[in-house]
């Protein structure tokens, strides 16, 4: 306490000082204070600066009748001294000159005062400066590392170079030695002066350096949530989006994972926090982004995922759904370095849904056609021979491929690394395959001690995978007898008037006219037809500017380009039609179809950041200001063969809208395009005192293009609290904890999502409206949708409350976390009420929370095993509180928005079951809505009024899970390392639409657990009769829901290091060969292909019939030179 | 001391940086407007363009089909005893009972949307009479502009008020969504609001419009849905009144061959009073069209040839054998699997396939069969998007004027009207007798003539027929109405009530 006093008493630069004079005071006096008997009558005024001892006392002599007695051969005779007194007593004048050195005075008779050395002084110490070079990873110097005498307040930092000078009371104190992401290291002078301390990197959990936007900080000083996954954990997966293999490894993201190569995963961050956009931020080097499809998975260092307010609320309006910050791999100091690695594997379909075989089908068929109320007339079966399982039919062995190289260098001035890679990802559906080459670049040059520029390239192409997205729920639909194989017919060549043998695949029975086709006619025509890439260059520049000592000015200039373009041809092809025995020309005309679709994102930030560490102040400060701009242009133009004249040729050159084979009349081209922009400051705060109480405040102010200039600007913040328990003294007697901290933050963040509006508050016209008059066309315009003009961006009330412990040597670590967040003012559109279908408005809230628990634990067996132990566990709670009017619905297919109810829960009756006779349903509350019979699903009279009708339908499940975990055991043994991942949630529902109640407009394959359907009394009470036109049994009910928890073997890894001895015959560093299998095991409860399914924030968790994970199965080599 | 100040200064530094950026500069930096038009960018000529938006709503793809895609095939044509679901049975079999059997359901694709697309057109005719409203325009030009966007309203208020009886009064141009969440009206509400909008339609639409403009709206086309609206209200003398002002105008005649009416060369001859217009350009340019004529084309399998739309609204046994032997507008209206489509009543010598071998169902409906030319042409060999909708014919207006004059007990003269119709097919004229007989002589007559066009189900319910003809396939009286759909009563908090028959 008195330390903190004294520094606001004193101004601060003379802080070091007066401590060190007031320490050598006290030694003063207490072995004085024997001596200084009697005073001096004479009150002296003295002002000297820098003035010998000797100097002094001659003029005191001047001013006083005292006189001075000493030899001159005394050394300390000889310092210089400053004193400034006015009216002082001589004995007081004295003690002052005298401070800071081993004489004494002695007051004699007759004024006489005798100068002497005094012989119970310890030996003379002088002040020792000592210089030293702080060193980090790879030997680079590292600035702004503190340097601290143990015990004392005397320290100071590193510079740009690692040096640092300092004054220490001798040569034999104990340095600390400290830098964020480092171990401490304590380092006795034993009498050195010139010292060179080398720090570790520290692998403790809380002295990560993690990303908070703007800047890197210890988490040791932050108060909020970060999780931090190292780059290895995503390099090796088979997954070409790094996100994708997060899933079940970090409390509070919830990853679903689609099987179509590229596709990116659905990801949430604690929970659904708004209906309309729920996706996280990217930050990749601190480029703001939607997806980051362009980052190769080998060239990241590391992942933060940020969760809270504190961390969340310098990102503003783009913070509420939580930030995923990624960065890049640099070059490491001192190092040049080869890294080639490649990994081969391969993808197989599991857990395949059941369909009817051909003589269920018949069966089933068969009885159902007897239970319709319009009979449909007799279905023949004889030139239906086949019995095809139609899933294998469209899919395959998919394989996997990626290899990367990268070559980094770095010397004093200059650090360089570069990056390509290849990765070619094969869906398991035919013919599905994605093609990736990326390349990166990043270089940083310094100039001298304060100024440093840099830049960071990178480059994609990617051939995007046809679109077969639709194949296995098209596969599911067709009839099993339809045959999957080709017929060979010799028939005229569609393209010319020759005729040639051609292998068609048949056409569907008339029973399959309407909504299903033989999925494999488009798709074995036409998945080469298009073509489909994707260039994108995302670069940025920086230069730093150190200035001030403790100022950094930073400023950045970033670009993000994309282009694709689509070239789509419809080739001309036959079917067999096997009723008739007649070749059909399923596809009758060519035609191409481009598109060019670009975006240009534009980031500049400009920071300027002050980072001190004033004795137990230590400060961060930031400022900044920033902009981003986003633009939109897409042209598109169709062309069509003549009607007369020739195909267009099955050939790529032609396949561009000029290619002089289409139709000039039919040439038709169009474009859209938007851009949007924000403007934003934002400030930044973390302090703490004696690195025991942390606070972290940071403010954000955004302005948008896309809100109308009365409310364009909106302010966000946060407020965070730290208490480090193990700094305090109570803790130190204690051998358990390592480390305690609680924490604690509150804050505003906020969405910016518009349902895909561009111009949210400033509508444009709707698309493609003529009216039409004869054959006059007049352009018609119509407001697209109504625009609300108080439209505001939704906000985020989040709270965060936690803590974070290690203990038993390190070896445990927990960090625990509440997070609580309303969303406020829910950017929606009501859909249909009365004719006002569309717009935005702020019209509801939404709350989610839960408890995130991440624990692990380390422990070394012997000098050669080692096992990590890992898991987290988060709960989620969601509930919508307020929506334009109470009860109002948004009702999204099966999942239903309420006030009160989870968000996007699912609605409808609960099945009691089914009618097994006119007695029983006689016997039963009266349904008034449907005409039913034995055979139809008993729906429960919820209310109780002994009938059942709308009033009865309630909610029948929730598509968010109670609770979701991950687990992790990793075991090193020598050159061995094994790691198991395995994850789950539970306690969510799954709405599987297949086989149930998905619309009777088409005739659908039967699911094979039809064979359990009510078909007589006592058959079933459960499944219900088989017949379309049974209205009754299509509606939404728990017939539908499914018990959607699961736990799943996420990824196996087994790999090996070789030994230094063996690698170096190959002159190589590092050498590890690895095997790894993906989604090894699900162990689920529904009947589609997987229990995930993710979707909108309003639509998610429905079974469609699609959504197959494969099991991926891959090996790999990692070598370094 | 110098330090600290140091540190002082360059603190301020840090906080004035962003506020100094954001000042300046950014104003312009993020105002950004669409860069393509907005209502705002239209100046003179604005209103004319909503309007159209109107006219390009009524019959386009979306909005469009509850004025006569499958919706309105299900509301208007299913449930008659003329027609049926038709297409494949596995095609949209939860639409059988429903408007077929008439069990009707509460949630169902059809009736939701047909109530949604109605406000959705109530919307977009508000929003124009609003803007026209708030620039006080208020020349000859605008007047019209009113008119059309008033007559939209009304022809949309009068397909809810007919099908769910007491309904929400939005006459407002909504600006936020809570205010569209009212209470139903009472049907005489909206019958006001339906006359008060036919009135300013019927004084300010011209009576014909130039030759750039065929099938846009008239007075005529006013006062003969007015006369309707009337019809349905059993008010003979105001519907009389306005019918005559049609007959009298002098612009509309019987078109001389009945089949010739459904070509494409008679789209807006002199019998149209009101048609919803397509087009289609060639080799599938310019696509205006709509899915009336697509979702009744012939529907078979690919490989047959003859997948020329999806075969919904078919005729059904009963209305075949309803006409009159000789009657030439049985083989005009309907198509028959297995034979010849006969080029004598509109066919193009082509022979249909067999039912039920290849061909789903029996007949067809020949008002939308689709010329191959046009097929060829426009490079939609599936489909007939551009076919106009015929939705009020001068037959139409003299068979309700018939109707007029016979209950107000002027029987002979509609005989006369009763047997200018029967003359343009040539059937034999009927004599009065009296006015049942007359009356049977007209429902039979409209029938006949407006077959498979939508009246007929409507005319039953007003006629007071429907329980004794419809009763046989399950009708009942409350089957009148339609029940409010059932999202649209569960997201309006209870601010809409159910039919009270449901």
């Amino acid at each position: 306490m008195k330390c903190f006093l004294t520094v606001f008493q004193k101004p601060l630069q003379s802080k070091v000082l007066l401590a060190m004079k007031l320490t050598t005071l006290l030694t003063f006096f207490f072995t004085l204070n024997v001596a200084a008997n009697g005073f001096g009558q004479n009150r002296i005024s003295l002002k000297v600066k820098k003035t010998e001892i000797s100097g002094v006392l001659r003029f005191i002599e001047k001013q006083t009748n005292y006189r001075f007695l000493y030899n001159d051969k005394l050394e300390d005779i000889r310092e210089k001294v400053s004193i400034n007194v006015k009216e002082a007593g001589v004995e007081d004048v004295l003690k002052m000159v005298l401070d800071k050195t081993r004489l004494q005075y002695q007051m004699m008779d007759n004024n006489l005062i005798v100068i002497k050395e005094d012989p119970n002084a310890p030996p003379r110490l002088p002040d020792v400066v000592v210089h030293g070079k702080v060193t980090g990873e790879g030997g680079a110097a590292l600035a702004g590392a503190s340097v601290q005498v143990k015990g004392s307040t005397i320290g100071t930092t590193t510079n740009n170079d690692g040096a640092f000078t300092l004054t220490v009371p001798n040569a034999n104190v104990i340095l600390i030695i400290s830098s964020v992401g480092y171990d401490m290291q304590e380092i006795g002078l034993a009498g050195k002066t010139d010292i060179t301390v080398s720090l570790t990197v520290s692998v403790k959990v809380q002295d990560a350096v993690v990303v908070i936007g703007y800047g890197t900080a210890s988490k040791r000083d932050l108060t909020g949530s970060i999780a931090k996954v190292s780059g290895k954990e995503v390099a090796d997966k088979p997954n070409t989006n790094p996100v994708a293999s997060l899933q079940s490894k970090v409390a509070g993201l919830s990853v679903v994972n689609s099987g179509t190569p590229g596709q990116a995963p659905d990801i949430r961050i604690r929970g659904t926090i708004s209906i309309g956009s729920v996706t996280p931020l990217y930050v990749v080097d601190g480029i703001f982004n939607d997806n980051i499809d362009y980052i190769n998975p080998n060239d990241i260092e590391s992942i933060e995922i940020l969760k809270d307010p504190s961390s969340l609320a310098i990102f503003g309006v783009r913070g509420a759904a939580g930030v995923i910050a990624i960065t890049t791999k640099r070059a490491k100091a001192g190092q040049v370095m080869v890294n080639f690695n490649t990994t081969y594997g391969f993808k197989k379909l599991v857990d395949k849904i059941e369909l009817a075989d051909a003589a269920t089908f018949k069966t089933l068929f068969e009885e159902e056609k007897a239970n319709l109320n319009t009979p449909i007339p007799p279905f023949d079966y004889t030139p239906w021979t086949g019995n095809t399982d139609w899933i294998d039919a469209v899919t395959r062995t998919g394989h996997y491929s990626a290899s990367n190289l990268s070559v980094s260098g770095s010397s004093e001035k200059n650090k360089f690394m570069m990056g390509v890679g290849y990765m070619s990802d094969e869906g398991i559906v035919r013919h599905q395959k994605l093609e990736k080459i990326t390349l990166s670049l990043n270089d940083e040059f310094k100039f001298n001690k304060a100024f440093k520029m840099g830049f960071t390239i990178n480059g994609m192409r990617q051939d995007n995978p046809y679109d077969a997205t639709w194949v296995l729920d098209a596969a599911r639909k067709v009839a099993p007898f339809v045959p999957a194989d080709t017929k060979t017919v010799y028939t005229k060549n569609p393209y010319g008037l020759d005729s040639l043998n051609q292998t068609l695949y048949y056409e569907l029975p008339s029973i399959q006219n309407s909504g299903v086709i033989n999925p494999l006619i488009p798709l074995e025509n036409e998945w080469n037809k298009t073509i489909s890439i994707e260039y994108r260059l995302v670069g940025s520049v920086f230069a730093e500017l150190n200035f001030l000592k403790d100022f950094t000015l930073r400023a950045s200039v970033y670009g993000d380009m994309s282009n694709v373009n689509t070239r789509k041809y419809k080739p001309l092809y036959n079917s067999y039609d096997v009723v008739s025995n007649k070749v059909f020309l399923a596809s009758p005309s060519t035609n191409v179809a481009e598109d060019d679709n670009d975006w240009k994102k534009f980031q500049q930030d400009y920071t300027i950041s002050y980072k001190k560490k004033i004795g137990s102040h230590s400060i961060n400060a930031l400022a900044g200001f920033t902009t981003y701009y986003f633009g939109n242009f897409n042209r598109s133009g169709t062309v069509n063969q003549s009607a007369t004249g020739q195909a267009i040729p099955d050939d790529k050159r032609f396949w561009y809208i000029s290619n002089g084979f289409g139709d000039l009349q039919s040439q038709r081209s169009g474009s859209s395009q938007s851009e949007k922009a924000t403007s934003s400051g934002l400030l930044r705060l973390l302090y703490n005192y004696q690195g025991k109480y942390f606070i972290n405040a940071s403010y954000r102010r955004d302005g948008s293009s896309q809100i109308s200039p009365d409310n364009r600007w909106q302010n966000f913040w946060a407020l965070g609290g730290a208490w480090e328990l193990t700094r305090e003294g109570f803790m130190s007697g204690q051998k358990i904890f390592d480390f305690v901290k609680i924490k604690g933050s509150i804050g505003v963040l906020g969405n910016q999502n518009t349902y895909g509006y561009a111009y949210p508050f400033y509508p444009g016209l709707r698309g493609n409206a003529a009216a039409v008059f004869g054959n006059y066309i007049y352009n018609a315009y119509a407001q697209a949708y109504l625009p609300d003009p108080n439209l505001k961006w939704e906000s985020v009330h989040a709270k965060d409350l936690g803590f974070e412990l290690a203990a038993f040597r390190n070896r445990l670590h927990v960090d625990f976390s509440y997070f609580d967040k309303v969303t406020k003012d829910l950017m929606t559109y009501i859909p249909g009420i009365n004719g006002a279908s569309d717009g935005l408005s702020n019209i509801g809230s939404i709350q989610n929370n839960g408890i995130e628990i991440t624990t692990s634990w380390e422990q070394k067996i012997s000098r050669d095993l080692t096992v990590n132990l890992s898991a987290n566990f988060t709960t989620y709670h969601n509930k919508v509180l307020e929506l334009a009017t109470k009860d109002f619905a948004i009702i999204d297919g099966y999942n239903r928005t309420v006030v009160g109810q989870p968000i996007g829960s699912f609605y409808g009756y609960i099945v009691e079951g089914v009618y097994q006779s006119y007695a029983d349903k006689l016997a039963s509350p009266i349904n008034t809505e449907f005409s039913y019979g034995p055979g139809d699903l008993k729906y429960k009279d919820v209310n109780g009024d002994g009938k059942i009708n709308t009033a009865d339908r309630t909610f029948i499940g929730n598509p968010t899970p109670d609770f979701a975990y991950g687990a992790s055991v990793n075991v090193t043994y020598k050159g061995f390392d094994l790691d198991i991942d395995v994850g789950g949630v539970y306690g969510n529902e799954i709405y599987r639409n297949w086989g149930g109640t998905e619309s009777p407009f088409q005739r659908v394959n039967y699911p094979a657990f039809k064979i359990n359907r009510w078909h007589g009394e006592g058959t079933s009470n459960w499944d219900p009769i088989l017949g379309q036109d049974h209205r009754i049994n299509y509606e939404s009910s728990t017939y539908g829901i499914e018990d959607g928890s699961y736990f799943r073997i996420r990824n196996l890894q087994l790999g090996y290091n070789f030994s230094q001895r063996t690698i170096s015959k190959i002159k190589g560093k590092n050498l590890r060969l690895f095997a790894n299998v993906q989604n090894l095991k699900t162990w689920k409860n529904n009947l589609g292909y997987t229990p995930e399914y993710g979707g909108s924030a309003t639509r998610f968790g429905v079974d469609d019939g699609g959504g197959a994970i494969p099991v991926v199965t891959t090996f790999g080599i990692n070598v370094t030179f | 001391m110098e330090k600290s100040k140091r540190i002082l200064w360059s603190l301020l530094l840090l906080l004035a940086l962003p506020g100094m950026f954001m000042l300046s500069g950014c104003k312009k930096f993020l105002d950004r407007k669409p860069l393509t038009a907005t209502l705002d960018d239209l100046h003179q000529g604005g209103i004319e363009g909503q309007v159209f938006g109107i006219y390009s709503a009524v019959k386009d793809y979306d909005i469009g089909q509850v004025f006569g895609g499958i919706p309105w095939q299900a509301i208007h044509n299913f449930r008659s005893d003329d027609s049926q679901k038709g297409s494949e049975p596995s095609d949209g079999a939860e639409w059988v009972a429903p408007f077929d059997n008439f069990q009707y359901v509460k949630d169902l694709w059809a009736t939701n949307f047909y109530w949604d697309a109605h406000y959705s057109l109530i919307h977009l005719t508000n929003t124009a009479i609003q803007t026209a409203d708030s620039l006080h325009l208020t020349g000859v030009e605008s007047e019209v502009n009113i008119a059309e966007a008033r007559f939209f309203r009304a022809f949309s208020y009068f397909d809810m008020v007919r099908t769910f009886g007491d309904v929400p009064k939005i006459d407002f141009r909504i600006y936020n969504a809570a205010q569209a969440n009212i209470a139903k009206s009472p049907a005489a509400q909206i019958y006001a609001l339906i006359d008060a909008d036919l009135q300013y339609a019927s004084a300010n639409l011209p009576l014909v419009w130039g030759s750039q403009y065929p099938g846009r709206l008239t007075s005529g086309a006013a006062k003969a849905l007015w006369a309707k609206t009337y019809m349905f209200r059993s008010n003979w003398s105001a519907a009389l009144g306005l019918l005559n002002q049609v007959i009298n105008s002098g612009q509309y005649s019987l078109y001389s061959s009945y089949f010739g009416i459904f070509k494409d060369a008679g789209e807006n001859c002199s019998e149209s009073i009101l048609e919803w217009q397509n087009y289609v350009g060639p080799n599938k340019t310019d696509d205006h069209g709509s899915w009336y004529g697509t979702c009744q084309g012939v529907r078979a399998a690919n490989s047959t040839g003859w997948n020329l739309g999806w075969g919904w609204n078919t005729p059904t046994d009963a209305f075949v054998s309803s006409f009159e032997a000789g009657d030439p507008r049985l083989p005009s209206t309907v198509l028959f699997s297995g034979q010849s489509d006969d080029p004598a009543t509109g066919g193009y010598g082509a022979t249909l396939p067999a039912y039920p071998a290849v061909l789903p169902q029996k007949y067809w409906n020949k008002k939308v069969y689709a010329d191959p030319a046009m097929r060829q042409s426009t490079g939609y060999l599936d489909g007939a998007y551009w076919i106009n909708q015929r939705v009020i014919r001068y037959a139409d207006v003299l068979l309700m004027a018939a109707e007029c004059l016979n209950e107000t007990n002027a029987g002979a003269q509609a005989a006369t009207l009763l047997n200018q119709v029967r003359a343009r097919v040539s059937m034999p004229s009927i004599g009065f007798i009296d006015q049942a007989q007359m009356r049977a002589a007209i429902k039979k007559e409209r029938r006949a003539e407006l077959g498979l066009e939508g009246e007929r189900f409507f005319d039953l319910v007003r006629w007071n027929d429907a329980v004794g003809v419809l009763g046989p396939l399950g009708y009942v009286d409350k089957n009148k109405l339609y029940p409010i759909p059932q999202p649209a009563i569960d997201r309006s908090n209870g601010v809409l009530v159910q039919n009270p028959a449901y």
